[in-house]
């Protein structure tokens, strides 16, 4: 069990990063008014959503 | 709106993207990656083909919820590959923002009297009914081409290029032209500034008065009346040598006393 949630982190780990880029180049590149914003919270809505979703069924079923 | 790079009073005119259909297919893609494994799970353990056990259950969730975030994350550089690539049209010139997924960016720019030629070309079903297209701008010497994709309302985007195209070339007709202009006032008010007076001299011999003038501008009014000498006090008369022979000279045929003399006349 430890080893599947270790793996897991893991991989959030390398995702966290890959976000913090894809947000980088949205706040760089992206205009004022434009759907970057509104696209970074989505995706950060979802992320979130998913995660904690995994950890629940991984720690609770 | 303001792009980075733009200059000081450039106005942007013209600012778009992909049209939102081209990235429908990236869209179906990561929606059918989304499901289908899941739908794909749920038909085989239906059908009681594969059992899990308590730990490949918690397996499988946790691969579950990493393929998603993969799926997500995969979704996210696929948009910003869409949504920044930008086009943009402003008074001066023209800028092709591409992004290339992430870490790779292209910025190219060209000026609008570069331009030489404008195509657009409508290709496909999708394209056809929802009128976008690739837009082609061939700019003249080694300034690289634009080819700018999946525009909305190709026709009317490189009609407007075109337009804009004259527009710029007229502007910078005009631009020369009173460059030109202002250049020439400047320099005859230099001109004006650098030659001096005429100093009038009297002569000490005689009563005549003389203009002194310098010898550039002696040549320049010499010049300016197309090679004739008015009359006046600082031109001299051409020399004649046949007129001048015949009223002051010594006259070969004129008979003096010593021909009379000699009997004969002047010397045929």
């Amino acid at each position: 069990m430890l080893w599947i949630i270790l793996g897991y982190i893991a991989f959030l780990v390398v995702f966290f990063i890959f976000s913090i880029a894809a947000f980088y180049h949205c706040r760089e590149y992206g205009y004022t008014g434009d759907a970057t914003n509104l696209m970074m919270i989505v995706y950060s809505l979802i992320s979130l959503v998913i995660i904690i979703g995994t950890f629940y069924t991984l720690l609770f079923f | 709106m303001f792009f980075p790079g733009q200059e000081k009073g450039e106005k942007v005119i013209f600012f778009t993207r992909r049209h939102p259909l081209s990235f429908l297919g990236m869209f179906l893609f990561a929606f059918f990656m989304t499901v289908l494994p899941f739908l794909v799970y749920w038909v085989v353990s239906a059908r009681g083909v594969v059992e899990l056990d308590p730990t490949g259950q918690k397996v499988m969730i946790a691969l579950s919820g990493a393929y998603l975030l993969f799926v997500l994350g995969f979704f996210l550089a696929a948009w910003i590959d869409y949504y920044l690539d930008i086009m943009i049209v402003t008074d001066s010139r023209i800028v092709d923002i591409a992004q290339n997924v992430l870490f790779s960016r292209d910025v190219a720019e060209a000026n609008l009297t570069d331009i030489e030629d404008v195509n657009a070309e409508v290709r496909g079903i999708l394209p056809t009914f929802f009128h976008f297209g690739t837009v082609f701008v061939q700019t003249a010497g080694t300034a690289r081409n634009f080819e700018f994709k999946s525009m909305p309302d190709p026709y009317g985007i490189s009609r407007m290029i075109v337009d804009l195209h004259q527009k710029s070339l007229l502007k910078e007709e005009k631009r020369e032209a009173r460059e030109i202009g202002e250049s020439i006032a400047s320099r005859r008010e230099n001109d004006k500034k650098e030659e001096p007076k005429p100093e009038i001299k009297k002569s000490a011999n005689s009563s005549e008065e003389q203009l002194d003038l310098p010898a550039d501008a002696t040549r320049q009014q010499s010049n300016s009346l197309g090679g004739l000498q008015a009359g006046g006090p600082a031109t001299t008369p051409p020399k004649v040598e046949g007129i001048e022979a015949g009223l002051g000279g010594e006259d070969n045929n004129s008979v003096s006393h010593d021909d009379l003399k000699k009997g004969g006349g002047a010397d045929f």
